[in-house]
């Protein structure tokens, strides 16, 4: 069975009200919505809110969707979006705020597992952080996740040449911040 | 200047046929155009390895039961708090507005027993000349309603079947107008009439 038939089945079974189809497709899906959020907003707390928002919307509006995409892209979409969301949040809080972001940071919990690397994870994760969201969000889904350009248009309703663009000049601003260290 | 269209097709495999050989042959020639894209992929590769990054198995495995344990969610309020007071101040500001409004139109309520003699003679030249029923209706202010109320009330009876004139005097009237007449005065009323042609 194929991917999307899979999901389809699972789908259509949670329509008809099998709770556990729903905890199938949660559980097929977290990790990947846990870190493009994780890597939109650079951290695990936003990243684990983000979770928790995506899979009430998937919860709340699965049975409104009809197919016309892949399911994955779908959740990407609104991973993507609510991470947007969070961070336009976040920039408007952090001008009133007078508290620093730093602060905020050093509590962050670490869930990464024990890796020699360590790092240099962090620092791509803070790199990434640098750069347009925008730019930031196709170079995640393309050079990270490995999606192509057109499952990127679908789920940012963008043109590819446009993420194309948005994609060379994250990748060039990427590889300065690198040399630089 | 290397064109960055062309660099960034060669650096995602999209460049083929002759494109690519002569851009290969470009690289070859140009030491910093080489290390230039060896650092592009470099950096590509780099964020590639983060898709092997593995996070703390536990925390995954509870995100399921924290979503099913997430508290009911609670219907929300019809009125948030700041609605609820931007409600209150914009009613506030009515009443406020009604009453300014009101107190500067209020007129004071005439009564027949609120005036003297002068002051019933003056209502009665000004509302008593010839006029239709209708008019009297349209022209009176509201403020004498009670007033000419209680004139018409007392004083006239209408005659409905006329449209010039609204009223007309009683019998009864005329004879205590006789009464209060001297005897002088009657006889000169009485001489007047005398040589009046009536023909």
């Amino acid at each position: 069975m194929t991917e999307k038939n899979n999901d389809h089945n699972l789908v259509d079974r949670f329509i008809s009200g099998d709770i556990s189809a729903f905890n199938e497709l949660a559980r097929k899906y977290q990790q990947r919505i846990y870190w493009h959020a994780r890597r939109m907003t650079g951290n695990h707390l936003d990243a684990d809110e983000i979770v928790q928002e995506v899979l009430l919307v998937m919860y709340k509006k699965l049975k409104d969707f009809k197919f016309r995409s892949s399911l994955y892209t779908w959740i990407y979409t609104i991973t993507s979006t609510r991470s947007i969301n969070l961070l336009r949040r976040r920039s408007v809080k952090n001008i009133f705020s007078l508290e620093d972001r730093l602060t905020e940071e050093a509590g962050d919990t670490d869930i990464l597992s024990d890796l020699e690397n360590k790092e240099e994870v962090k620092l791509m994760e803070k790199n990434l952080q640098k750069i347009p969201v925008k730019q930031r969000e196709v170079f995640i889904l393309r050079a990270i996740n490995g999606l192509s350009y057109e499952e990127i248009s679908e789920i940012t309703g963008k043109s590819i040449g446009g993420l194309k663009s948005n994609y060379f000049h994250a990748l060039k601003k990427l590889t300065e911040m690198m040399k630089n260290g | 200047m290397v064109n960055e269209k062309i660099l960034r097709k060669y650096i995602e495999g999209e460049l083929y046929g002759e494109e690519l050989i002569n851009f290969e042959d470009e690289i070859n020639i140009s030491a910093s155009l080489k290390r230039e894209i060896d650092n592009y992929k470099n950096t590509v590769n780099n964020f590639k390895s983060l898709i092997n990054v593995k996070a703390d198995e536990e925390y995954f495995v509870n995100i399921l039961p924290r979503f099913n344990e997430r508290p009911a969610e609670q219907s929300k309020p019809l009125f948030r708090p700041s609605f609820a007071t931007g409600g209150l101040l914009i009613a506030l500001a009515a009443v406020i507005l009604f009453l300014i409004i009101n107190n500067n139109h209020q007129t004071e309520q005439i009564t027949f027993q609120s005036l003297n003699n002068d002051e019933i003679n003056e209502y009665l030249n000004d509302y008593t000349y010839d006029i239709s029923a209708s008019q009297l209706i349209e022209d009176i202010p509201e403020s004498y309603d009670s007033l000419i109320n209680t004139m018409i009330e007392s004083e006239f009876s209408f005659n409905y079947y006329r449209e010039d004139y609204f009223a007309e005097t009683s019998n009864g009237e005329y004879l205590n107008l006789l009464d209060e007449l001297s005897n002088e005065e009657i006889e000169g009323i009485y001489n007047s009439l005398i040589k009046e042609d009536f023909n």
